[in-house]
């Protein structure tokens, strides 16, 4: 049985809050992993692509797919950082686009290092 | 119960599904908004739905509104599922049609009760339309599933030339009485057992018609309906058959099957069924029109005798709407003053010298002239007119009789003979109200003849044998009528106060032709005499019979030979130019 720790609140991802998504399967959780990093790569791209056309509708749609994913396995800053994006498609706010993009790539991949440290601990 | 997961994305899918799995869901999953729309309007899809937001190709809120647009087609509950969490998403979510929102990433607890709600929405739903549909007593669908279904088949048969289907009306005889003397608690036991009974006999080979399912959903073409439309009323429609033999064959089958009792509270009930079809090869645009035929042919195979089958076709069609309209201006004719009473001199054959005349009812029918009783007299009876329109024959022939016995006066005053129907004859008050007459118009009962027929009278004899004894109190004279036609006993005619005979006309008709008749009036001259009556020959129409009767000792006759029933001023005409004579009718007064 997994157990969450008990990690300080600030990190990118809440463990606590998966878990119970996830009823505590650990099968489910790498399966989870596993598609995230399969799925992820090609929405971010579809998102900077976006970002690089300025095509702000394609922004408001990519960035609101990824939100639900990162929600879904608990990415918290990086799902909070997709929404932002969604919501300056929505207003088609253009300033400081390509910098929440930035942070949305930093936050996933720090999340996903610790996802994949936490289920790697785990299996061992 | 099965579920449909719509969501492009894998994480998304692979989380609900891992969870509603534990919950015993049967998931089907798919990736996008046109594969839901698919799967959910499948004839055998889920009922439960999760919907993404975004979704490529067709986006969650047009896939709600798509399976919303759907007729026919069972409730499907849906859930928004999306990352979208302003209150206007959620307002344009519900907007679209879906019956609940959860926002992503859900608790795994929370989905699946709010998929329990949905549940028992759906099970409250699925009630409420099959009670909608379906019988409650007999469990059989009601008059409205059955109508949506005839609907349907009516719709199928203009597309389809060669598609024919048949509508039979069921109704039991003689149910009332089962209710009336066992109660409604056991009528209701019997309409269950019937319904199974029914439900045998409607099966076709692999064909099975029963209720609507479970679910209560509407059922494909291809299968029998046999429903409960409402008392002792059940209707059956059979699809794609041949020709009306089918529906014949699935009517001899029904009547089969109810001829064994039926085992009510411990007591042998037995009752027939008297079933109309009709058949779609008529062609009607309506399933109301199908229906009222079958009713119709139901209505006939009653008049018939029951317990029996009658095919309506568009004469039998024909004929009914003729038959309302004649009830409704029926209805109508005492208040407009349209019936009219003309009489028929009744004469002594000695002398050829009227004795009397018999009053009869007529109609002027506006748009159809005079129209005799036996075209308006059976739906006078039927419909109870016949009780207004006797008792003021009665009156008119009384108060005209009076006024000619005035006028004309004749040693023994004129009589008028009036027919008395069933109807009238078992009213409580008969006697009562033709003392009101008399009374009123001031008529020397003795100058009343009521005619009654022998079926009326055998019918009830000790109930008939008291009236004569009190309308002879009166001092009003009794007749039968029609003598010959029906059953007497002839003790019973004995016990009956009658002054006369009358010999019906189709012995009268053929005494010339055939010995049997001449004997038949002989026998009835004879027996007459011995009871002491006086005979009337009816319907004489020939010198010839006028000479047979006398030689026969007939002492009165009528008919056409001495004359036609004619309006009070015809017959005033008449008594007028035959007043100097002792009202003997002469050779140029006869009306032929």
């Amino acid at each position: 049985m997994i157990q969450p720790d008990d990690r300080s609140p600030d990190l990118s991802v809440d463990l606590p809050d998966l878990l119970i998504r996830v009823d505590n399967d650990r099968k489910l959780l790498c399966e989870l992993l596993r598609l995230f990093k399969e799925e992820f790569p090609c929405l971010l791209q579809a998102l900077q692509e976006a970002v690089v056309r300025g095509d702000m509708k394609g922004v408001e749609v990519a960035a609101h797919t990824l939100k639900g994913m990162l929600a879904n396995v608990s990415f918290v800053r990086a799902a909070a950082s997709a929404a932002c994006l969604q919501r300056m498609g929505q207003q088609c706010a253009t300033q400081g686009l390509p910098e929440e993009f930035a942070r949305l790539e930093q936050e996933a991949s720090l999340a996903l290092a610790e996802l994949e440290a936490f289920c790697t601990e785990m299996i061992r | 119960m099965k579920i449909l997961i719509a969501d492009d994305s894998a994480i998304s899918r692979c989380l609900v599904q891992k969870t509603l799995e534990c919950g015993g869901y049967e998931v089907l999953a798919v990736e996008n908004g046109r594969s839901a729309v698919e799967c959910l309007s499948s004839a055998d899809g889920p009922r439960l739905a999760l919907l993404d937001w975004v979704m490529p190709e067709l986006d969650g809120l047009s896939v709600c509104r798509q399976i919303r647009s759907l007729s026919n087609h069972p409730y499907i509950y849906m859930i928004l599922l999306t990352s979208n969490v302003s209150k206007e998403d959620m307002v344009r979510g519900f907007e679209a049609g879906v019956d609940d929102y959860l926002t992503k990433p859900c608790d795994p607890e929370e989905l699946k009760a709010r998929l329990r709600a949905g549940q028992r929405i759906l099970r409250l739903q699925d009630k409420l339309i099959q009670d909608a549909r379906q019988d409650p007593l007999t469990r059989l669908p009601n008059r409205a599933f059955f109508l949506d279904q005839l609907v349907g088949c009516v719709k199928r048969a203009k597309r389809l030339p060669d598609y024919i289907f048949a509508v039979l009306f069921v109704d039991i005889d003689g149910f009332k009485d089962v209710n009336d003397s066992l109660g409604h608690f056991a009528g209701d036991q019997l309409l269950v057992q019937i319904a199974e009974r029914l439900l045998s006999s409607v099966r076709r080979e692999d064909v099975v018609s029963c209720s609507a399912d479970s679910n209560g959903e509407v059922r494909q073409p291809g299968e029998d309906t046999l429903a409960r439309m409402g008392g002792d009323e059940f209707t059956i429609l059979l699809v794609d058959i041949r020709d009306a033999s089918d529906g014949i064959r699935v009517a001899e089958r029904i009547q089969q099957k109810l001829e064994a009792p039926f085992l009510i509270s411990g007591q042998e009930v037995s009752i027939t069924a008297s079933i109309g079809i009709a058949l779609s090869a008529t062609g009607y645009s309506t399933a109301e029109g199908i229906l009222r035929d079958a009713d119709t042919a139901m209505y006939r195979a009653k008049a018939l005798g029951k317990s029996r089958y009658e095919i309506c076709d568009p004469a039998m069609h024909a004929r009914a709407m003729s038959r309302l309209k004649l009830e409704t201006d029926l209805r109508r004719a005492m208040d407009s003053e349209e019936f009219r009473v003309h009489y028929q001199p009744i004469v002594s054959l000695r002398d050829c010298r009227i004795i009397g005349f018999e009053a009869l009812l007529r109609w002027q029918r506006p748009g159809f002239g005079l129209v005799m009783p036996r075209e308006f007299v059976p739906v006078a009876e039927e419909t109870g007119l016949i009780l207004i329109s006797g008792l003021w024959v009665l009156h008119e022939a009384c108060r005209q009789m009076r006024a000619w016995n005035l006028q004309f006066p004749s040693d023994p005053a004129f009589t008028v003979a009036v027919n008395i129907s069933g109807k009238q004859f078992a009213q409580p008050d008969l006697v009562s109200e033709v003392d009101r007459i008399l009374r009123e118009t001031c008529l020397d009962p003795h100058c009343l003849k009521l005619e009654l027929t022998e079926s009326v009278t055998m019918r009830e004899v000790e109930r008939a044998a008291r009236i004569f004894g009190e309308l002879k109190t009166l001092g009003v004279r009794l007749s039968m009528d029609d003598f010959g036609t029906g059953y007497s006993s002839l003790s019973y005619l004995r016990r009956f106060p009658l002054d006369t005979l009358k010999i019906d006309r189709s012995f009268v008709s053929e005494m010339e032709d055939t010995s049997e008749s001449r004997a038949i009036v002989q026998m009835i001259l004879s027996l007459g005499r011995s009871l002491g009556m006086e005979m009337v020959a009816e319907g004489v129409e020939t010198a010839e019979q006028v000479s047979l009767l006398r030689s026969l000792g007939c002492e009165y006759a009528q008919g056409y030979f001495f004359s036609k029933p004619t309006d009070q001023e015809g017959m005033a005409e008449v008594l007028l130019k035959s007043r100097g004579c002792a009202y003997r009718l002469q050779q140029q007064t006869v009306l032929r």
